[in-house]
């Protein structure tokens, strides 16, 4: 499979896609059981084919000239930061959705620079993902 | 167009506008320093090599300039050129700098957010001449 870059992922609420983002990262977490016991002669065993949980998280960084995320993120109400609407597009075309929930979001002021943003999406729940 | 020639025509038109004419330091704002003496003379204005840095982000097209600005002086010392240079800064430094589109009747295809000057130096020129250099740093984006 040939490399892509990273402009070919994609984060969107709703049908439009985050503006003036310039990285995003997506990670995967599992927690797994563990039922280790003396049988198992000193080594961590898990229990096969279970998480007891598992996480999934976007990062996104980019210049604030889009304020989707800032209007949000500095919203008085809490629930606008819980937001059924936001998609992850691989740069295979596969879409990843599912109610993700605004944890951070900060922006950098540097005199001489671009103001520019990072956040944070976890996701609640389970997500879907549908080939494109 | 393109924003190499929409900067430089931006800069042009703000050096000429203070630096320029009856009680204004310089003779002229030239893209290259003339083969030979402009008719005005000394002191005058070039701009000279400006890098263009691709800034992009997702959906938006922007650029970081780094232009230089250099003054041409032969009055026997350095304090013209620094006038000249303070001159530019009260022109340049985190001016609004508008950048219509040459020629465009009043279209805008670049927004200027950011300007700054980020060095200033002079250095002797063989021909006699006080040569000083200022770099400014734009940061533009698509309108």
């Amino acid at each position: 499979m040939a490399n892509k870059s990273g402009r070919t992922m994609l984060v969107k609420k709703g049908a439009t896609t985050l503006a003036s983002v310039r990285s995003k990262s997506v990670t995967w977490n599992g927690t797994p059981v563990d039922v280790t016991t003396d049988d198992d002669a000193g080594a961590t065993t898990y229990l096969a084919d279970e998480f007891a949980s598992t996480s999934l998280e976007m990062s996104v960084e980019g210049l604030t000239d889009d304020d989707v995320l800032h209007d949000i993120a500095f919203g008085v109400g809490n629930s606008a930061k819980h937001l059924a609407d936001i998609t992850l597009v691989t740069s295979s075309g596969d879409t990843i959705s599912g109610t993700f929930i605004l944890t951070n979001y900060a922006e950098t002021g540097a005199y001489e620079d671009a103001i520019t943003f990072t956040a944070t999406l976890i996701r609640s729940g389970i997500h879907t993902v549908t080939a494109p | 167009m393109a924003v190499e020639v929409d900067f430089q025509a931006a800069i042009y038109t703000r050096l000429t506008a203070q630096l320029v004419g009856a009680g204004k330091p310089t003779t002229g704002v030239h893209d290259v320093k003339p083969q030979s003496d402009p008719a005005g003379g000394f002191p005058y204005v070039t701009i000279g090599q400006t890098m263009f840095t691709m800034d992009d982000a997702q959906g938006s097209f922007n650029f970081q300039a780094l232009a230089r600005i250099h003054t041409w002086s032969r009055s026997g010392g350095t304090l013209e050129t620094k006038q000249i240079q303070g001159a530019i800064y009260d022109a340049l430094h985190n001016h609004t700098l508008a950048m219509p589109r040459l020629n465009g009747a009043g279209a805008v295809d670049w927004l200027c957010y950011s300007l700054l000057r980020e060095a200033s130096r002079i250095e002797p020129d063989p021909d006699q001449s006080f040569h000083g250099v200022c770099e400014y740093r734009a940061l533009i984006q698509a309108a």
